[in-house]
């Protein structure tokens, strides 16, 4: 079921939740709503859901509009934080619920259910109440209930949160098998860069009510449309520093009191033809930033702190006023205090206006929709 | 530290005991005097059964309804009553806690003022309301065991009995409510419940605790109370009569009061109180469990 | 619309009895408050006509030979029964129970409890017991061979003491219970780091626990106000007002006897009326203030699911 969702707004009094939100997700599709607590997207979840109403705009399943349809009548399954189990009820209660609602035959109601427990792995569990069964447990049972019904659209709403750090990992690869599987169209909540990054076709970063950027987890990545995406997403966060931009006759440059750059001369024209401004904020993820011999650096820094995280180490240096982040390779040869030189990939550097936070190498009319 | 723990409690203990020392002297009176001919203080002066001779004939001869009547009235006020608090409350503090509609702040409000208003106040004015449906044809008068709705009949006193014990129920349940988790409840509702569904069959069953405590409150006030009975029905010798207007008549009607009898009488009601209360004490000290929102 | 209409659906029972024994009693009680209804002229007098409204039983009220006797008896009584035992005993039993074992500590609380559940009558009953005079009554029979004490009906000395005994051992439980499961509810971090800082059980209570029970104490004191003003059965059963003339007569009372017995001749229930409707003023305005106090804001939290 395709769903679109056009001029979509929530306020909560005069706080808007949900900003003049467009988002469109194909059939089958698995899409991430990605950003900070409050960002609006668990409230656009649960106006999919029929929860909330919308103040204006519109949500259309296929070609129908259902702002006005109640939750029964959507046809979709949710997965919660909580799992919102139902504590008074077996877990054959709680899969069935939705089926016995429906008046599904008791038959039928039965086959369903075993079907669904089986395909989650909880057969063996439909005697037991929510109160005995395991985190995990409880995560799938809450699958099983929302799949039991074969809605026409999936919706999680950080249904991961609560699971300790394997297990986590483990279902995290579930869902997504599942989904492609059965070819659901899914709506997927999560705070977890990670999360989206590994499991969604495409991510829409939400903050402050408003969708910043919709794209497929590489895009985001590699081609960040605004400051916050950049610094949203990937692990550790990328730097940034505020620079100068200057175009000189043999190509384009960034400068500051430490440090001058050139970038490459397709990079430069991209900025120029966006009215790049004189200052700007220049990104370069920590692991495009790598420690080199004295006469290939770009600038020298101070190293701060070392933080080894196995297979790389991250390594924060300072130099004037400003901090930089490098992932290295482990182990890392250098004392705190030492001063080093630093080079940037220059490939991967972003650029983006200080005042509209918006990337100035979108190419184009902007990406941002 | 090491010397004071062990004076303190016993100061404490001191404490408790000196204060409740009279109730339960009351108590033990109660008890002494219900199987003594006669008593000085706590002191029997000849044991006897006599006093409970009440539960098999009448005292006050036969045309007066027997005690096994009158119990069964009280019954049936309090559970009627306690049945009603109950729902109703449940239903109206599900709405005001977990519904939106125009009007639910005022109604939040309208709640909280009757709750610290006065109500006896109105007994006047309500006197006549109960005369008014009196009149209604069947609600009034028609409705059999209750009697009905109206002045002088056993569903006319509970019905006034829901009415004051209303905005205290709601407000107690609605602090349970308050207390469930707004995911379960979306949950159902995705599932495919009407908000009625999600009412009784998800909700309901979680806020048992609440359930619990405001049922076993109902009941005692019910079976408890006096000035309502005693207010909406007319004359003692009223089929309506309860247990406690019966025990009111022992202490008034004869010259000079049988106080053994009336001890015994006073223990036939207070028997159910107490064991009732030792089952279910726990529910009940647990009335403000639902959140101590608004001080309460 | 269906989604619209479910929330008056949960409402309707409890908008039809409050109509029926809120609302239009409380119409009705101001409107007989100006009119000399009683058992005589009922039926014939049209209460209901303006033509027959007039202030005579206010003016009676104020003019009344006892009106400043049953004022004070209401002050007395509903200031001392509240400081004393509604507020006070309240406090201290909660902080007792509270701080021995706690399976005494509820054992306490429990038999607290009990005048409250015990049938009204009953209850006065047992007071009564306790005050006879010798040599039946309680008090008497312990008091007399230690030579304190005429003997006599203590109902009849010392009417006062017995009624706020009596309807303190009640209204304690109330404040009892709010304020130890305000203690009990008190982060046992606080306490710990209390105790970590050296601090004596009674500087924990005075610093930790008793700003703890800031808005339950608040509460417990409008409320029990309110409800003490305008009770009356303990007093009615224990003493009647009695025993000289007004001697134990209260605000409350004595509207339930002008209008509900027929003690001083007829029941006036315009008269009686008129008693309550002060009564009910007095409700209202504390009410409406307890909304203020208790900020009402903060109680509307809104749901977190749409109707749709």
């Amino acid at each position: 079921m395709k769903i679109t969702i056009k001029a979509l707004c929530k306020l909560f009094g005069k706080v808007k939740a949900v900003d003049n939100l467009a988002l469109e997700i194909r059939d089958g599709e698995f899409v991430a709503l990605l950003g900070p607590s409050g960002c609006g997207k668990t409230t656009t979840l649960l106006m999919l859901a029929g929860i909330y109403k919308p103040s204006s705009g519109s949500i259309r399943f296929g070609e129908k509009v259902i702002n006005h349809l109640t939750p029964k009548e959507r046809n979709i399954g949710m997965v919660f934080q909580s799992y919102a189990l139902y504590p008074h009820m077996t877990t054959f209660d709680n899969i069935s619920y939705p089926l016995k609602l429906k008046k599904v035959h008791k038959k039928e109601m039965m086959k369903r259910v075993q079907a669904t427990a089986d395909m989650m792995g909880i057969g063996e569990l439909l005697d037991r109440k929510p109160a005995e069964l395991s985190g995990g447990q409880q995560q799938r049972v809450a699958v099983a209930r929302a799949l039991v019904k074969e809605p026409a659209i999936l919706l999680f709403d950080e249904p991961l949160s609560n699971l300790d750090a394997k297990l986590r990992l483990r279902m995290r690869g579930e869902i997504k098998r599942l989904q492609e599987s059965l070819g659901v169209t899914s709506v997927y909540v999560t705070h977890d860069q990670v999360e989206a990054m590994t499991m969604a076709s495409r991510i829409a970063v939400m903050n402050f009510g408003v969708l910043q950027t919709y794209g497929s987890p590489n895009q985001l990545y590699d081609h960040p449309d605004t400051v916050f995406v950049a610094g949203f997403i990937g692990a550790p966060p990328m730097n940034f520093l505020e620079m100068r931009f200057e175009e000189r006759d043999d190509g384009f440059y960034l400068g500051s009191q430490a440090l001058e750059i050139r970038i490459p001369d397709e990079r430069g024209a991209q900025a120029k033809q966006n009215d790049v401004p004189q200052r700007v904020i220049m990104g370069s993820r920590p692991e495009d930033v790598s420690v080199v011999a004295e006469r290939d650096g770009d600038f020298k820094a101070e190293v701060y702190l070392i933080e080894p995280l196995g297979r790389e180490d991250l390594v924060t240096f300072r130099f004037d006023s400003e901090e930089i982040r490098a992932l290295t390779p482990a182990p890392f040869h250098g004392q705190i205090g030492e001063t080093m030189s630093l080079k940037l990939d220059k490939e991967k550097v972003h650029l983006f206006n200080p005042e509209t936070k918006v990337s100035v190498l979108r190419s184009g009319n902007g990406g941002s929709s | 530290m090491i010397v004071r723990p062990k004076v303190k409690p016993v100061l404490a203990y001191l404490a408790l005991v000196v204060p409740s020392s009279l109730v339960l002297l009351g108590f033990l009176w109660l008890l002494i005097t219900s199987f003594s001919t006669r008593t000085e203080g706590l002191k029997s002066l000849g044991w006897t059964l006599h006093n409970w001779r009440f539960l098999w004939e009448s005292p006050f001869g036969p045309g007066y309804p027997s005690i096994w009547q009158i119990t069964l009235n009280t019954l049936l006020m309090s559970l009627i009553m306690t049945v009603i608090v109950v729902v109703v409350s449940s239903m109206t503090g599900y709405a005001l806690a977990r519904m939106k509609f125009p009007g639910r702040k005022s109604f939040l409000s309208l709640t909280l003022i009757l709750h610290a208003f006065p109500s006896v106040t109105l007994l006047i004015p309500i006197y006549f309301v109960l005369l008014w449906i009196t009149k209604i044809p069947l609600i009034g008068r028609g409705v059999p065991l209750l009697g009905g709705f109206g002045y002088n009949t056993v569903g006319g006193v509970a019905l006034v009995m829901v009415a004051f014990q209303l905005p205290f129920g709601i407000w107690i349940m609605k602090g349970f409510f308050d207390n469930i988790s707004w995911d379960m409840e979306r949950s159902a509702l995705i599932d495919g419940a009407s908000r009625f569904k999600v009412w009784w069959q998800i909700i309901m069953p979680n806020i048992r605790p609440g359930v619990a405590a405001l049922s076993v409150f109902s009941f005692l006030t019910a079976w408890n109370a006096y000035l309502i009975p005693l207010t909406f029905t007319a004359g003692r010798a009223g089929k309506s009569v309860v247990l406690s207007l019966y025990l009111q008549n022992f202490i008034s009607e004869s010259v000079m009061t049988e106080w053994n009898a009336v001890a015994a009488v006073g223990l036939f009601q207070l028997i159910p109180v107490v064991v009732f209360f030792l089952f279910t004490q726990e529910a009940l000290l647990n009335i403000y469990g639902g959140g101590r929102k608004g001080g309460a | 619309m269906r989604g619209q209409l479910a929330p008056y659906v949960f409402l309707s029972p409890t908008l039809v009895l409050v109509t029926l024994f809120f609302f239009i009693p409380l119409v009705m009680v101001f409107i007989l408050s100006f009119t000399n209804l009683d058992m005589t002229n009922f039926g014939i007098l049209e209460w209901w006509s303006p033509a027959n409204w007039s202030l005579d039983n206010y003016i009676k009220i104020f003019t009344n030979r006892f009106f400043s006797k049953i004022l004070g008896n209401t002050i007395m009584y509903v200031v001392l029964t509240l400081t004393v035992f509604n507020v006070g005993l309240a406090l201290v039993i909660a902080l007792i129970t509270t701080h021995i074992n706690r399976r005494a500590g509820f054992a306490f609380r429990v038999l607290w409890f009990l005048p409250r559940i015990t049938p009204v009558v009953v209850y006065i009953m047992m007071w009564k017991a306790l005050a006879g005079p010798a040599p039946m009554g309680i008090i008497n029979s312990i008091l007399g061979p230690l030579g304190i004490g005429s003997g006599k009906y203590l109902l009849n000395t010392n009417p006062w003491v017995f009624i706020i005994l009596a309807n303190g051992f009640i209204g304690a439980s109330f404040g009892m219970i709010l304020f130890s499961s305000a203690i009990e509810a008190i982060p046992k971090d606080y306490l710990m780091a209390s105790k970590v800082d050296g601090a004596t059980t009674w500087q924990t209570i005075r610093y930790v626990e008793l700003p703890a029970l800031k808005w339950p104490l608040l509460f417990v004191t409008t409320y029990q106000t309110l409800s003490l003003l305008t009770s009356f059965q303990q007093i009615m059963l224990l003493t009647d007002g009695g025993p000289g003339l007004y001697q134990t007569e209260v605000w409350a009372l004595t509207a339930y006897h002008r209008a509900l017995t027929s003690y001083f001749g007829n029941t006036q229930w315009g008269y009686g009326a008129a008693w309550s409707v002060v009564l009910v003023i007095i409700g209202i305005v504390m009410a409406v203030i307890y909304l203020r106090v208790f900020k009402f804001g903060e109680l509307v939290e809104e749901p977190k699911i749409d109707q749709l």
